[in-house]
């Protein structure tokens, strides 16, 4: 199916009635708009084309049936819709069949939550972003890669890294005024 | 609590993050409606964090959309009326829109015609009125005219020459008297000319009396007086200030005739 709805922009606002009218038109909107996202985002987490696929279907699921929790003086539709893909991906990542793919590729799966995310590679398309990040000051990327493309928690990073949560915090909060500034100003 | 440390503190990007737990999340709601820097800082934080998951896309394959959209349970029966919409020929729709325009603007340009005509009709009927009372007056006139065009021609009307004083030798005025009616009217043939304070009154000797019977100043139509009453021995005319006299100002006596 082409992607027929890509050429046509909605306002917020219009797209959340659709959706919560539960009407195909918007939900293929969505897809067309916002799945890429989506993905890239799961897929930092998650890794396997597979899983990641699978994923998505379940963040769309999701979606469709909470759509009626979802309250726009919260926030973004965007930010809602990321929340569940992630945390859907982080459950993925504890669940079993993750566990097991890891052990049959040898991967250490010693501890009891496996986490992989800061030894592989990111995946090719982080291209795009990387550039932005570039132009931090190193702590910030840092932080800003962990946890926008590897999926951490500040808590995670905060652990794993022995950095104080104060200053992961700091960290983020100059580096998100700077990408303000870089990619969305622009 | 200052504002800024509060941006700053980081809470709002946890919150974006969706890294708070409920009553975290509460409070940065309650802080974003109580104070607009917050729910815009809140709100550029939102827009960064897009962005970022937008550049980061993955490529994803066209038949992940179908299963996707396949497993969405969405009502057949609008789906299919949808697919019913999106089959009717574009042309026919462009068709259909372009004669509905061109009636709507039709209807428009002969709405607006209409109210200029409308306009119009009533100016109309204004005028029609104006004429009506103008014909009226002027019939009334004309009545008024034939009376007195009766009463100067009747057989006991008397005209009276009034010949020039030596004021003025050279003017001259005729009056008509009818008796009966007591009805005067003047021709003046040629009087002085006047100051703007001045004006020409006329009298009729009664008993040997002056009476006055009205002012004038140059009229060139056969002018109506006042009626007089009595035996009236003579008439004359003489200057008086505007408005008229109580008694004759003699010295001045333009004209005089004996009846």
């Amino acid at each position: 199916m082409p992607r027929i709805t890509k050429t046509i922009f909605l306002t917020e606002d219009a797209l959340i009635q659709g959706l919560k009218r539960k009407e195909k038109y918007y939900y293929e909107y969505l897809y067309d708009h916002y799945a890429g996202a989506l993905y890239g985002a799961i897929q930092g987490i998650v890794r396997k084309q597979e899983i990641s696929e699978e994923v998505l279907n379940d963040t769309f699921m999701r979606i469709w049936s909470k759509i009626e929790t979802y309250d726009p003086e919260k926030g973004k539709l965007f930010t809602w819709m990321v929340n569940i893909a992630r945390n859907l991906s982080r459950d993925k990542l504890r669940s079993k069949e993750a566990h097991k793919e890891k052990q049959t590729i040898g991967m250490d799966v010693s501890g009891e939550i496996y986490d992989y995310r800061h030894t592989a590679e990111l995946p090719v398309d982080a291209i795009g972003v990387r550039e932005y990040l570039k132009k931090l000051p190193s702590e910030q990327e840092f932080v800003v890669e962990y946890l926008y493309l590897r999926g951490y928690t500040q808590l995670e990073l905060s652990t794993e890294f022995s950095i104080p949560l104060g200053t992961v915090k700091t960290r983020l909060s100059l580096a998100m005024k700077k990408l303000h500034a870089l990619i969305v100003e622009n | 609590m200052n504002i800024e440390e509060y941006i700053a503190s980081g809470v709002l990007e946890s919150y974006v993050l969706g890294e708070l737990e409920e009553s975290g999340a509460l409070e940065v709601e309650a802080m974003a409606n109580a104070h607009p820097e917050i729910k815009a800082a809140l709100r550029r934080i939102e827009d960064t964090h897009e962005r970022l998951f937008q550049l980061n896309a993955g490529q994803i394959s066209m038949e992940l959309k179908d299963k996707v959209m396949g497993t969405l349970p969405f009502e057949t029966s609008r789906q299919r009326w949808l697919f019913k919409r999106i089959e009717v020929p574009q042309l026919v729709v462009a068709a259909s829109v372009a004669v509905f325009l061109v009636m709507a603007g039709a209807a428009l340009l002969f709405y607006l015609k209409w109210d200029t005509t409308k306009a119009e009709l009533v100016a109309i009927h204004e005028n029609h009125q104006r004429m009506a009372e103008l014909v009226d007056q002027a019939r009334q006139e004309l009545n008024r005219s034939n009376e007195n065009i009766e009463s100067l021609v009747a057989t006991n009307t008397r005209k009276i020459e009034l010949t020039g004083t030596s004021n003025s030798p050279g003017s001259s005025v005729s009056v008509f008297w009818n008796p009966t009616s007591a009805e005067v009217f003047i021709k003046v043939a040629s009087l002085s000319a006047l100051s703007a304070e001045k004006q020409f009154q006329l009298w009729g000797i009664v008993d040997g009396k002056p009476v006055g019977i009205g002012v004038f100043d140059s009229p060139e139509t056969i002018l109506k007086m006042n009626p007089i009453s009595g035996s009236v021995s003579a008439f004359a005319v003489t200057i008086e200030p505007r408005g008229g006299s109580e008694a004759p100002t003699l010295e001045t006596m333009q004209v005089i005739g004996n009846v």
